[in-house]
C-alpha cells in the first residue's frame, strides 16, 4: 500500500472497543516505566521538595503555608500539605501526582487530537498521540524518576489551548491557564498561540484574560485561610522572576554560545528578539490567508513554546517540555516533523539524563548545536508552509 | 467579544504591517540603549589611531569629529552605529520590495531581520563598529545603481570603501555581477578607475591627521595584513580567516540576506544559519577575549 504523507500504518481497524483496550494497554505501559524508577531521589527531591515537605508535615496543619518557603507557588505547596495526611512516602505521593497529571496531558493531547481527525482515523491517531505523549521518555523521566511538576503545568497549559482553541470555551480555558501559571510561570509559553488564535479568529474578548488573577487567587485560597496575604500568590511570581540571572541556564539554546554575555545587558535583548520572533510569525499566520486545522495549532502551539526556550534567557533544561510533548504529536500528520521531533527527544533526554541521572557528559555546545539546527529547521518548516500559503491566496489575509 | 474590540482589532489587521514596522523600530531602538554603556575589554585598540592604525583614517577622523559632541566618543561611534542599523534596515526593506513587487511581507520581514539581527546588534551599540553605516552606504549606491543614477551611486559605494575599507570585496563582487549582465571590458575599466579614486581618497584622508598620503594609502589595505588590535600581523592562517570573518561578516550576512530573498524561494535556514554562525564568531570575541 502506498503511503502518503498523512497515513500513519493501518488506523481505520481501530474501533471505539479495540480504542479503549489500546489504551488500557498503553496507560499500563506508561505506568509501568514510571514506576521503574520510583526508587530514585532526584537531587531536587533530595534538596527541595523532601525539605519542603517535611517543613510542612512538622507544622501539620494548614498554617503550614504561611511557613513555606519554597520555590513553588502556594497550590503545589498546598497539594503538598494534602499529601502529608497521607501513610505513604514522600517520594511515591510527590511523583504519583505528577504522573496523574501525565496522563491527563496524555488525555487532552489526544482528545485534541482526535477533534482534528476525521472519521475513522480519530480512534488511531489519538491512540497514537496518547502513547506518544505517555511514553515519551522526557515525560517518564519527569514524573517517574524525577519527581518533577512538569507534567502539572503542562496539562493544564494543554487542557487551556484545549478548551480556548479547539472547543472556544475562553473563560473556562483562562481559567485553567491561571492554574497553569500557578503551577509554573512556564505555563506562558502557551500563551503566543492562545493570544494569536484570539486575533485571527476574533470570536472571543480579551477580557477572558481576567480569569487568569482571578484563577491564581482562588488556587491561594487555602494559603490566604492559613495565613499568607492576600496577595501572596503574586508576590511569588515577583520573586521567581528575576531569580537566576544568567543567560545560559543548563537548557542547550543558542545562549549556550554567549554564556558569558552579562545579564544585565542581554537579558532584555533576549526578551525583545522573543518577542519579535513571535510577532513575526504572528503576522506571516495572519497574512497567509490559510484556513487552519487543529494539527496546524498543535504544530505552531509546538513552535511557539520551542521559541521561548530557544530565545529566552535563564532557560532550565525542563522548560522545553511543552514543545517535546507536542512536537512528537505534530509529527503524526507531518512526516517532514519526524525526524526534528525525534532528534529533539534525543536531544533533551541527554540533557536530562546527563544532568540528572550521571549518563555520560555530551559538550552543551554540541547539544546547543544540535539544538539550534532543530529549531532553524523547524522554523523554516512553519515559514515557509505559512509564506506558501500567503503567495498562492496573493497575500489574501485572515478569512 | 465587544464591538468595539472587534473594530480595534480590524483596524490593527488593516495597518498591520505599518504598525508592527514602527513598534519594532521602537524596540529595536529600546533594546540598543542598553548595551551602549557596556564595552569589550580591548575596544579602545579600535579608536586609538596613534598606535594599531588598521582602520581607514576616514573613519579616524570620524572618531576625531564626535569629540566635539556632548557624550564620550565611544557613545558616539555606538550612536552613529544605531543610526546604520537603522539605515541599513530600511534600504534591505526598498531592495526586498523592488523584488517582489506586490508582496508586502518580504520587505517587512527582511527590514525585521535585518533590525534584530544579533550580527547588527553585537557589532553595532555593543563593539561600537561602524559596519553597518558602510553597508548602509553601499546599499544605497546599490539602490541607486538600479535606478540608473550610477555616478551618484558610485559616491555612496566610494564613501562606504572609504569608511570601511573592507567593503571593496563587495563592490568587486557587484562589479563581476554587473558584469555578467552587461559589457565586462567597460565595466572592469569603470572599476578600475573607482579603485583609483578610492587610492586617491584614502591618501587624502590621512593628511588632516597629520600623516602622510602613502600611509593613508597603506592604511587602507592594513585590515588585509594586521590584527586591530595588536597592530601586528597576524601570527597564524586561522587568525587571518578569522579576522577576516569578523571584517566581513556583518556586511556579508546582510548581502547575503538581500541575495537569498531575490530567489524565488526564501532559504531561510541558510539564512539564519550564516547569520548564527557569525553572531557566534561575534560573541566569541566579546566575551570571551
Amino acid at each position: 500500500m502506498r503511503r502518503t504523507g498523512r497515513e500513519v500504518g493501518d488506523l481505520k481497524s481501530i474501533t471505539r472497543r479495540k480504542f479503549g483496550a489500546a489504551l488500557a494497554a498503553v496507560s499500563v505501559l506508561g505506568l509501568v516505566l514510571r514506576l521503574l524508577g520510583f526508587n530514585f531521589e532526584g537531587v531536587d527531591y533530595e534538596q527541595c521538595l523532601s525539605a519542603w515537605f517535611n517543613q510542612l508535615k512538622e507544622i501539620g496543619d494548614i498554617s503550614a503555608l504561611a511557613a513555606y518557603e519554597g520555590n513553588y507557588n502556594y497550590p503545589y505547596a498546598t497539594i503538598l500539605l494534602l499529601l502529608t495526611f497521607l501513610p505513604v512516602p514522600s517520594l511515591y505521593s510527590i511523583k504519583l501526582v505528577s504522573v496523574l497529571f501525565d496522563f491527563v496531558e496524555a488525555g487532552v493531547l489526544a482528545l485534541t487530537v482526535m477533534h482534528g481527525a476525521e472519521g475513522e482515523k480519530r480512534y488511531g491517531t489519538g491512540l497514537l498521540a496518547y502513547a506518544l505523549v505517555l511514553c515519551n521518555p522526557l515525560a517518564v523521566m519527569n514524573s517517574g524518576y524525577l519527581a518533577q511538576s512538569e507534567g502539572i503545568w503542562t496539562a493544564l497549559g494543554l487542557l487551556s489551548f484545549y478548551l480556548v482553541v479547539v472547543k472556544e470555551k475562553p473563560g473556562a480555558g483562562m481559567f485553567v491557564f491561571g492554574a497553569a501559571l500557578t503551577f509554573k510561570l512556564q505555563a506562558i509559553f502557551i500563551l503566543p498561540i492562545i493570544l494569536i488564535a484570539y486575533f485571527y479568529k476574533k470570536r472571543f474578548s480579551i477580557l477572558n484574560l481576567l480569569w487568569v488573577p482571578a484563577a491564581i487567587e482562588i488556587l491561594c485560597i487555602p494559603a490566604i485561610i492559613g495565613g499568607c496575604g492576600w496577595g501572596s500568590g503574586f508576590v511569588k511570581f515577583f520573586r521567581l522572576m528575576g531569580e537566576y540571572p544568567f543567560m545560559f541556564y543548563y537548557y542547550p539554546n543558542i545562549w549556550t554560545f554567549f554564556q558569558e554575555a552579562p545579564y544585565y545587558v542581554f537579558g532584555t535583548v533576549a526578551v525583545a528578539f522573543t518577542f519579535t520572533a513571535l510577532l513575526l510569525f504572528a503576522v506571516l499566520f495572519v497574512k497567509s490567508g490559510k484556513k487552519y486545522a487543529v494539527q496546524d495549532y498543535i504544530t505552531y502551539a509546538a513552535w511557539t513554546a520551542m521559541t521561548c526556550t530557544m530565545l529566552l534567557p535563564c532557560m532550565h533544561e525542563r522548560y522545553n517540555y511543552m514543545a517535546e510533548m507536542l512536537l512528537p504529536v505534530s509529527a503524526v500528520f507531518d512526516k517532514k516533523l519526524r525526524v526534528p521531533a525525534l532528534l529533539l527527544i534525543l536531544v533533551s533526554t541527554q540533557c536530562i539524563g546527563q544532568q540528572f541521572l550521571d549518563w555520560p557528559r555530551f559538550s552543551y555546545y554540541a547539544l546547543a548545536a544540535a539544538n539550534i539546527v532543530i529549531y532553524f529547521y523547524f522554523s523554516a518548516h512553519c515559514f515557509g508552509s505559512l509564506y506558501r500559503e500567503y503567495r498562492k491566496n496573493g497575500g489574501a489575509g485572515a478569512c | 467579544m465587544l464591538r468595539i474590540e472587534r473594530k480595534l482589532l480590524e483596524w490593527i489587521e488593516k495597518h498591520m504591517y505599518i504598525l508592527i514596522l514602527l513598534l519594532v523600530s521602537a524596540l529595536a531602538l529600546y533594546i540598543r540603549r542598553i548595551p551602549i554603556w557596556w564595552n569589550p575589554e580591548n575596544v579602545a585598540a579600535y579608536f586609538d589611531c596613534h598606535e594599531n592604525t588598521v582602520q581607514s583614517f576616514l573613519y579616524y577622523l570620524l572618531v576625531r569629529g564626535v569629540q566635539y559632541l556632548p557624550a564620550l566618543p565611544v557613545h558616539s561611534i555606538k550612536w552613529i552605529s544605531v543610526a546604520g542599523d537603522f539605515g541599513t534596515a530600511a534600504l534591505c526593506l526598498l531592495l526586498a520590495g523592488e523584488n517582489k513587487k506586490g508582496n508586502e511581507l518580504v520587505p517587512v520581514f527582511c527590514y525585521i531581520g535585518c533590525l534584530f539581527s544579533p550580527v547588527l546588534i553585537l557589532r553595532g551599540c555593543v563593539w561600537a563598529q561602524i559596519d553597518s553605516l558602510a553597508v548602509m552606504l553601499f546599499l544605497l549606491g546599490q539602490l541607486l545603481w538600479r535606478r540608473e543614477r550610477k555616478a551618484f551611486a558610485a559616491v555612496f559605494v566610494l564613501l562606504a570603501a572609504l569608511l570601511y575599507p573592507s567593503m571593496l570585496v563587495f563592490v568587486f563582487l557587484l562589479v563581476w555581477k554587473a558584469g555578467e549582465e552587461a559589457e565586462a571590458g567597460l565595466l572592469w575599466l569603470k572599476a578600475l578607475g573607482f579603485f583609483s579614486v578610492w587610492v586617491l581618497g584614502c591618501g587624502l584622508a590621512a593628511l588632516p591627521l597629520g600623516k602622510e598620503f602613502t600611509e593613508g594609502v597603506k592604511n587602507g589595505f592594513a585590515w588585509l595584513s594586521f590584527d586591530p588590535v595588536t597592530g601586528e600581523g597576524f601570527a597564524a592562517g586561522l587568525d587571518w580567516i578569522m579576522e577576516m570573518l569578523v571584517n566581513l561578516g556583518l556586511a556579508g550576512s546582510v548581502i547575503v540576506g538581500l541575495a537569498l530573498v531575490r530567489r524565488r524561494r526564501l532559504y531561510l535556514f541558510s539564512m539564519l544559519g550564516v547569520h548564527f554562525l557569525i553572531t557566534v564568531l561575534y560573541g566569541s570575541r566579546l566575551f570571551f577575549g
